[in-house]
């Protein structure tokens, strides 16, 4: 191999010597062949139109001037690389060694462009046989490299992307290191961008040990990122040691950056470390928030498969549910307090306008697809309608198949478990959901109503449902499936009003009388459902005087209600003017119509309701720790009250 | 004129009577409602039935008791909903049939 090594060098000092011989003679001459060499095996044109001068030395310095280079046909622009002249020294000591080092090499306004066809055939690939891979260890060592006034341009139209950068070398404040500079500004994907980037000496780019500075400002419409490290290894992506930083309107923005699908969320702002390690990118103390939830944790995301995979351990001390709205089509709260982007609050007006409740906007399924992801999140308290004191789950997604279990929620002293499992890869999108309620209580619903604590209510029950479609409108319209519930203590028409989302007062009046509220005793509600239509089979009520019950539908494929609640008196003594509820119209906006009012009703037996299923579902009001006894069991003694009074009438 | 507005009290007082009647005749014989009751007492069996049933398919781990919907007509029951496999299907046609009274069962489930 030595052997080889010398002819080599023997030769090369030979083509040098050649080289400067003719020069001596004529220059232009050189330049000519050197441009016909390069012309000849790249398939374009490369012309040099000024002079070449030489300045000769130990390390000669050789100019060229009016370097053209000849862009693919297709393109408009007639080159695809100008430079109004190129600086360089060879060091003639060292090449007489065997190394090639330049130690001088400066551009002076380099002019390049680097485009994309409407095809997608990028300009800058050439038909060279790639036969050089074995010398690129041997490329010429170059010690220094200064540009000045250098100018990109990077043109994809079919993507709508035009970037149009200035870099540029300069000496460094303190020590004297050449730093580059790159200001960009433009378009990606039709958002205006503008990047920023101050970088260590381009030379130092092939260095492998001392770790290269970098600081990156990116921003593209309100979204901005901010990297700022070492590289140690920059070609290689090794060594990365980066902290970003970075904010933006909607996490779903990203997508096009960072080539991940992501979720439309509120406004976010994240920071954290980032470091790649053998295809693994790291992102460790990420810290950030989006809406009004905070995250903090590590994620990995392993590229170079088919799909990456995303590992993540979130944690968060309070997850605002309305938050990931979003996700399923439905506009983030946007009250007082709130956060959300204007396109989301542009969306929520539009969605308190429609007639319809439901989300009809497609969920991006399709996303679940391009990933694959282990993801735990756990959340010490969680915003929502219900007091929520913790939130853990796991979210798996396997070549486009989700399951979401554990995705349990606790409440106090009780919990709602559920497990969720979707597969994209089916169209529509067919999905399961099961969940147990255990002893939860609706407390927080009813504190808005400034009852005292102590009324709230507790309710217990589970649901499976199957569902089939791209949007939570089109899941809802093919549900099947159903919901048992048992409930104790809370007042049924504050309740109704919560569930109707408006006041109903006189309706209200007819059917409860003028007392102040109607506390349940017990209530047990059987939802059927098939094909989007949840039949009422069995709803009742049971009160201090009065047993209700309900019938009826709810349609959820023309969110229509038709529901009747029916008073039933106990006894005859509290007879007042009750007269049932009729419960008719949208979701968005029910009609609540007293029924004829009963001239005269008879008491109302107990021993029309079995007792059995309530008996069977009472576990899910108890609470599972017996140790724990305190006042709630007075609340679900409620019920047994009940279910003894039924047994009692079954007698 | 004293005796017409005398008649007129007393024609006052029939109804008067009558209404009171009707009334307390309510308290003893559950009658009559002026609008249809949503639970009619001859469907009461069937009903206590069909919920004996659902009580037992909620109790069996194995069910999603909340998606087998219930029904019974004359001591036989119709089963249907949805589970997710043709063993709870047969699993929840044979819990059905244990319940007593239940003469027959009609098992219309569909498996997912």
């Amino acid at each position: 191999m030595a052997i080889i090594k010398w002819i080599g060098i023997a030769l090369l000092t030979l083509v040098i010597l050649v080289v400067l011989l003719l020069a001596l003679m004529s220059s232009n001459w050189v330049r000519d062949i050197a441009a016909q060499q390069i012309s000849e095996r790249t398939g374009r044109k490369l012309t040099i139109n000024g002079d070449l001068s030489i300045n000769w030395s130990l390390t000669p310095h050789i100019r060229f001037e009016q370097i053209q280079f000849e862009n693919a046909a297709w393109s408009k622009q007639p080159n695809m690389l100008e430079l109004a002249a190129l600086d360089l020294s060879i060091d003639l000591i060292e090449l007489i060694h065997g190394r090639v080092i330049l130690p001088e090499i400066i551009l002076t306004k380099p002019n390049i462009i680097l485009e994309k066809s409407p095809n997608g055939e990028p300009n800058w690939e050439l038909p060279i046989e790639k036969d050089e891979t074995k010398e690129r260890a041997e490329l010429p060592i170059i010690e220094r490299l200064q540009i000045e006034g250098g100018r990109l341009a990077y043109r994809d139209l079919s993507a709508n992307t035009e970037i149009n950068a200035n870099f540029e070398t300069a000496k460094g404040q303190a020590d004297g290191e050449d730093a580059t500079h790159l200001h960009a500004k433009g378009k990606l994907k039709g958002n205006p961008l503008a990047i920023n980037l101050t970088a260590g000496p381009l030379v130092a780019l092939r260095e492998a040990k001392a770790p290269y500075p970098l600081t990156l400002d990116f921003q593209t419409g309100d979204t901005a990122i901010r990297v700022k490290g070492t590289v140690t290894e920059p070609l290689q992506l090794k060594g990365v040691d980066l902290q970003f930083a970075m904010k933006g309107p909607d996490p779903e923005q990203l997508s096009d950056i960072t080539g991940l699908p992501m979720p439309s969320l509120p406004p976010y702002q994240f920071k954290g470390h980032l470091s790649f390690h053998e295809n693994t990118l790291q992102i460790k103390k990420l810290n950030g928030h989006v809406g009004d939830s905070d995250m903090a944790g590590n994620v990995n995301v392993k590229i170079g498969e088919r799909q990456p995979f995303i590992k993540a351990n979130l944690t968060s001390k309070k997850i605002d549910l309305n938050d990931f709205g979003p996700i399923i089509g439905l506009a983030p709260g946007t009250g007082p307090g709130e956060t959300a982007s204007a396109e989301q609050k542009e969306q929520a007006k539009e969605q308190a306008a429609s007639p319809y409740v439901l989300p009809k906007k497609s969920i991006k399924f399709d996303d679940l697809q391009k990933i694959n992801a282990d993801i735990t999140l756990q959340s010490k308290h969680v915003k929502s309608k219900l007091p929520v004191d913790k939130l853990s789950t796991r979210a798996v997604i396997k070549n486009g198949h989700l399951i979401l279990n554990p995705l349990t929620f606790k409440i106090a002293t009780g919990s709602i478990q559920s497990h969720l499992e979707l597969d994209t890869r089916t169209k529509p999108v067919k999905s399961k959901l099961e969940t147990k309620i255990h002893h939860v209580r609706l407390n927080e619903i009813l504190r808005r109503f400034k009852i005292a604590e102590e009324s709230a209510g507790i309710i217990g029950g589970e649901a499976t449902f199957w569902f089939k479609g791209d949007s939570v409108a089109e899941m809802l319209a093919s549900a099947d499936g159903g919901l048992l519930m048992l409930m104790t203590g809370g007042q049924l028409d504050h309740l109704l009003v919560e569930l109707g989302g408006l006041d109903v007062g006189e309706a209200l009046v007819a059917l409860f009388g003028k007392k102040d509220s109607t506390e349940i005793n017990c209530a047990f509600v059987d939802l059927p459902t098939t094909g989007g239509i949840m039949k009422i089979g069995n709803f009742v009520i049971d009160t201090e005087d009065t047993v209700f019950f309900s019938k009826g539908t709810i349609d959820f494929k023309k969110e229509q209600l038709d529901l009747v609640i029916d008073p039933n008196p106990k006894d005859l003594s509290v007879f007042s003017a009750r007269a049932p509820l009729y419960i008719k119209g949208s979701f968005k906006e029910p009609d609540f119509t007293p029924g004829a009012r009963a001239i005269a009703r008879g008491a109302f037996s107990l021993a029309l309701i079995p007792a059995a299923p309530i008996v069977s579902l009472y576990a899910f009001i108890q609470e599972k720790e017996k140790e724990q006894k305190g006042n709630n069991n007075q609340q679900s003694d409620r019920c047994s009250r009940f279910i003894d009074t039924l047994k009692e009438a079954h007698k | 004129m004293s005796h017409n507005a005398l008649r007129n009290i007393r024609m006052m007082s029939y109804l008067l009577i009558l209404c009171a009647l009707s009334g307390c005749a309510g308290l003893f014989s559950h009658e009559p409602f002026t609008h249809e009751p949503l639970i009619k007492k001859e469907d009461q069996e069937d009903l206590t039935l069909a919920m004996q049933v659902k009580a037992k398919l909620i109790e069996t781990k194995e069910l999603s008791a909340a998606a087998i919907h219930v029904e019974a007509s004359n001591e036989v029951v119709i089963l249907s909903g949805f589970v997710e496999t043709e063993s709870q299907r047969q699993l929840a046609g044979s819990v059905a049939k244990k319940v007593p009274n239940v003469k027959q069962v009609d098992n219309k489930i569909k498996v997912k």
